[in-house]
């Protein structure tokens, strides 16, 4: 709960600057303000409390105030790399916004109630639709913009339609009264089930499942490489934890036996059609847009094993893993693209050799995207293949092992361009200062989680 | 202890060598690889030792995840105490006959390499094992493609790269089920895998054999899945091809025997018999392709690709005699392929090409060359009194238990490597001098020392092999794998 308070003081704080002048100082206020946030939700941790001033809307277990710290943790490094990029137009305007949007996941993730999780997705969205178009100057960041803001608009009408479904065959919005009623009412009603779909479909279009992904390389392309990151991490993210956790506290399982089959073959076509469609792209960009689809399958084959300890584990792991992973490389993709002027595979010719702290920061995360070991994305996966092949779902765990093998043909052009190719570029390190500092953090990061997978998983 | 110090020795040394300034690393690589060749001898030796004292200097584990179930275990026994040392042996020849000042990167890379294998060949854990056989994949990728010549070489690496993905996924599948059926806390120890997979029905066997026997034979490689290998030892640079062809091939081989005979051993029953035609095909396609080569290069490629199809089918047989050999074909082999790469990369620094057409009649300005190329190929070809002799008879007679016909053909297969073998000698050291153009490249004095200890190892292990090989019988005794 104070992890929420101070995210929300935060944002506030930021609005408030840019009318007290405090321009200047807003980015290392908003640094710290993201690192007290971690240590708040942290320091959360080993107590549950539901706070009845929301009457049982939202609660803070374990698994909350981890996901809390890991967002803003994420959000603290994009800080660190990305925050700098806004310092010449509205540095508070642009912090507040994202302070809003964290609020809003951290409200999503800690929803006990239908309402919460509605107003979090709204949270969570709409400072990212402003956020997305931010660069005005440039068409197809209007154009991400507004792809954005449809997309959201629709997603949020599925949403409350299936909520009202629900709430009619319940009778109420918070998890545990709807739990209560699906024990009671077994086989449960075609409108509650309708409702869960409607919900789930809500939720997967934030998330870029297929098939409601087509928004997504669009948007993510025409958005600012940093929002970009932001939109890549913390959104998927906290559209995880949020349908993890509602699958799971509302024992949705226990309504039918449709469910594993459903989340499995929407976990098999991203699977499928993200790294299908990432092999043809030529833009580094929309090649990770497309990639991000196939990770979201990957996270969605969680879902298969909600109820217990495993699943949240799993998917708090490949979360954050995946969320360094993509910070790293679209942060180099940004500033390669700034370098270069370009963000197709060519611009990233020769690279390691002009900047090797870029080729070796680069290669780890594209290596822990692709899932190979020694690197902690490895482990990711293979906590994913092991969810799957210990239920018996023989075809999603083929489709996911053929999945990392695509995925390692059109990462490693980008590799083989960055090493194997010399260009004319002239020598302008890519990364330099802090940022270079924080991004070999990152990448070192992902080897030691490698070589110690239980540091992070036995938090959860 | 001992064990784990052969594993991190290496990485400690990849490790150093990122931040080492640019000159004298081949010195330092040097130094470095023999420190890693007197631990294994020393490792080797201790096997002898049956006290506790040693068997708790070889064995080592600790936990490392609960959460995956995996420890941190590795041991070492006589076929692994083998290849580690043969592992030891050949890098340091390797480094001696390094001509190019490399960066440190190289090394780093090289050093890399030689500790995923280490870890390969002694990790005792599921999960471990199979971390350490990807990583095996990223220096070897980097040093085929940073370090090597040819025109297409991103695409061989590439495929090299993707066939052993392949594989290696498969591998994957596997031992996670296996993992996931064993008794509740689930565990990646090798003789927990080994036991609960032998309890297993026998269809489920069948697909994990496959599954087990794809990933191994795309290492060894085997036919069909060798297409990525000749353009790889042809392409990459000679210390390169010679850490993959006498020590990255014999990943395959030790997995087949460590990892897929104990662990299914009804599949094998009813497989075991495919399983041996197909490397026995593999053998004989590769001896004939070998005929037909006109680069040296490719010619030991295609006589190692020969070599291993061997190997395997005296593993596959299941006879004492031919797993027996065939444990000791791997180390014989693997000085032999050293050895013959290292005669090409000097024949090419002599003559200026690899084309045995264009040399000729080099023994009378390379006499020390040739002696060690003809004594290196009777190795090879299996001459008695030689290494290559008493693996290959081992496993001969190990496959003639099974079938007569397996042993006639893998026969025919030695004789087609002996005509191939004496050929290229014939090509390149006897008749006319080819072109009076030939620079003399004298061999300096760690040149010379490289090619006698490589001919020593080829005569004296054909002589006196009792120690590797009762080494060998005791590992494969203590192994659940003879019916």
């Amino acid at each position: 709960m104070t992890a929420l308070v101070a995210m929300s003081l935060l944002g506030v704080l930021a609005m408030v600057a840019e009318l007290l002048r405090l321009r200047k100082i807003i980015g290392f206020c908003v640094g710290l303000g993201l690192a007290v946030v971690v240590v708040l939700a942290i320091g959360d941790l080993g107590s549950s409390w539901i706070p009845a001033i929301m009457k049982d809307a939202l609660v803070f277990d374990n698994a909350v105030d981890i996901a809390s710290a890991l967002l803003a943790g994420i959000a603290l490094f994009w800080f660190l790399l990305a925050g700098n990029a806004y310092v010449r137009s509205n540095p508070s305007d642009l912090a507040a916004l994202v302070c809003f949007s964290l609020s809003g996941a951290i409200t999503m993730v800690a929803a006990n109630s239908l309402v919460m999780l509605f107003l979090g997705i709204e949270m969570l969205s709409i400072p990212l639709y402003v956020l997305a178009g931010s660069e005005r100057h440039r068409f197809s960041s209007n154009e991400a913009a507004l792809k954005y803001f449809l997309m959201g608009a629709f997603a949020s009408a599925f949403l409350l339609f299936g909520i009202a479904l629900v709430y009619g065959a319940a009778g109420a919005f918070g998890y545990p009264d709807i739990a209560a009623y699906v024990e009671s009412a077994k086989p449960a009603s075609p409108m509650f089930v309708a409702g869960i779909v409607l919900i789930f479909t809500g939720l997967a279009f934030k998330a870029s499942l297929v098939p409601f992904h087509f928004w997504a390389p669009d948007v993510y392309e025409g958005a600012p490489t940093p929002v970009t990151a932001f939109m890549a991490t913390v959104v998927k993210i906290a559209a995880f934890v949020t349908l993890y956790r509602f699958f799971d506290l509302c024992r949705i399982s226990e309504t039918g036996n449709v469910w594993p089959g459903f989340v499995s073959s929407v976990a098999l076509l991203s699977l499928i059609v993200g790294n299908v469609l990432a092999f043809a792209q030529t833009n580094v960009k929309r090649m990770l847009a497309y990639s991000s689809i196939s990770h979201a399958g990957f996270l969605a084959m969680s879902l298969l094993a909600v109820g217990s300890g495993t699943g949240q584990r799993a998917l708090l792991f490949y979360a954050a893993v995946y969320a360094v992973a993509t910070l790293t490389a679209l942060y180099i993709v940004h500033r390669v693209g700034i370098g270069r002027g370009s963000e197709s595979i060519d611009a990233f010719d020769g690279l390691a050799r002009q900047d090797s702290a870029a080729g070796f920061a680069l290669t780890t995360a594209l290596f822990s995207l692709a899932g190979i070991p020694p690197l902690a994305g490895f482990f990711a996966k293979y906590m994913m293949f092991s969810i799957a092949i210990e239920r018996g779902a023989w075809g999603l765990a083929i489709a996911a092992v053929l999945a990392s093998l695509l995925g390692v043909g059109y990462y490693f052009k980008i590799v083989i361009a960055m090493y194997g190719r010399s260009s004319e570029h002239t020598a302008i390190p890519v990364l330099f200062g802090l940022t270079r500092s924080v991004v070999l953090l990152l990448s070192v990061l992902l080897i030691v989680l490698g070589f110690f997978p239980d540091l992070f998983a036995a938090l959860a | 202890m001992l064990t784990l110090s052969l594993v991190l020795w290496p990485m400690l040394c990849a490790g150093l060598f990122l931040l080492l300034p640019a000159e004298r690393g081949k010195s330092i690589a040097i130094v470095f690889s023999f420190v890693e060749l007197v631990l294994a001898f020393i490792a080797f030796r201790s096997l002898n030792a049956v006290d506790n004292e040693s068997a708790g200097l070889l064995v080592f584990a600790i936990p490392w995840s609960s959460l995956l179930g995996s420890t941190f275990a590795f041991s070492l026994d006589g076929v692994s105490a083998l290849l580690v040392l043969l592992a030891a042996l050949v890098y340091p020849l390797a480094l001696v006959t390094l001509r190019e000042a490399q960066t440190p990167r190289f090394f780093a890379l090289f050093f890399l390499l030689q500790a995923a294998l280490v870890g390969v060949f002694t990790a005792r854990d599921g999960l471990l094992f199979y971390v350490f056989w990807e990583l095996a994949l990223i220096p070897a990728y980097f040093l085929c493609f940073l370090w090597g010549s040819g025109e297409g070489r991103w695409r061989t690496t590439l495929r090299f790269f993707i066939y052993t993905l392949i594989g290696s996924l498969a591998m994957l599948v596997a031992l996670v089920y296996i993992y996931l059926h064993t008794p509740i806390p689930h565990s990646f120890a090798w003789d927990v895998l080994a036991s609960t997979a032998r309890t297993l029905p026998d269809n489920v066997q069948g697909v994990l054999f496959w599954a087990l026997f794809l990933a191994f034979a795309v290492k060894m490689p085997l036919v069909p899945v060798h297409s990525w290998q000749p353009d790889i030892y042809a392409g990459a640079s000679t210390p390169v091809t010679i850490a993959l062809s006498a020590l990255m091939a014999k990943m395959g081989a030790f997995g087949l025997l460590y990892w897929l005979l104990p662990f299914v051993p009804q599949a094998f029953a009813a497989y075991g018999d495919i399983a041996t035609s197909l490397c026995i095909a593999s053998l004989l396609y590769a001896s004939l392709v070998a005929l037909a080569q006109k680069d040296i290069k490719r010619l030991i490629a295609y006589s190692s690709l020969a070599h291993m199809g061997m190997i395997a089918a005296g593993i596959c047989s299941r006879s004492q005699a031919g797993v027996e050999g065939a444990a000791l074909q791997m180390f014989s082999h693997g000085v032999n392929v050293a050895g013959l790469f290292l005669i090409a990369e000097y024949l090419q620094r002599s003559t200026g090409t690899l084309e045995l057409s264009r040399m000729g009649g080099l023994k009378a300005t390379h006499r020390g060359l040739a002696t060690a190329f003809f004594i290196i190929a009777m190795g090879s070809v299996a001459l008695p009194l030689t290494n290559g002799f008493v693996g290959e008879f081992l496993m001969l007679a190990g496959l003639a238990k099974i079938s007569l016909w397996f042993a006639a053909s893998a026969g025919l297969a030695v004789i087609l490597g002996a005509l191939y073998m004496l050929r290229a000698y014939q090509q390149t050291m006897l008749g006319p001098l080819h072109s009076p153009s030939q620079r003399s490249v004298a061999l300096t004095l760690s040149d010379k020392a490289v090619f006698t200890v490589l001919c020593l190892f080829v005569v004296v292990v054909g002589v006196y092999p009792s120690p590797l090989l009762s080494a060998c019988s005791k590992a494969l005794a203590a192994l659940p794998i003879l019916p």
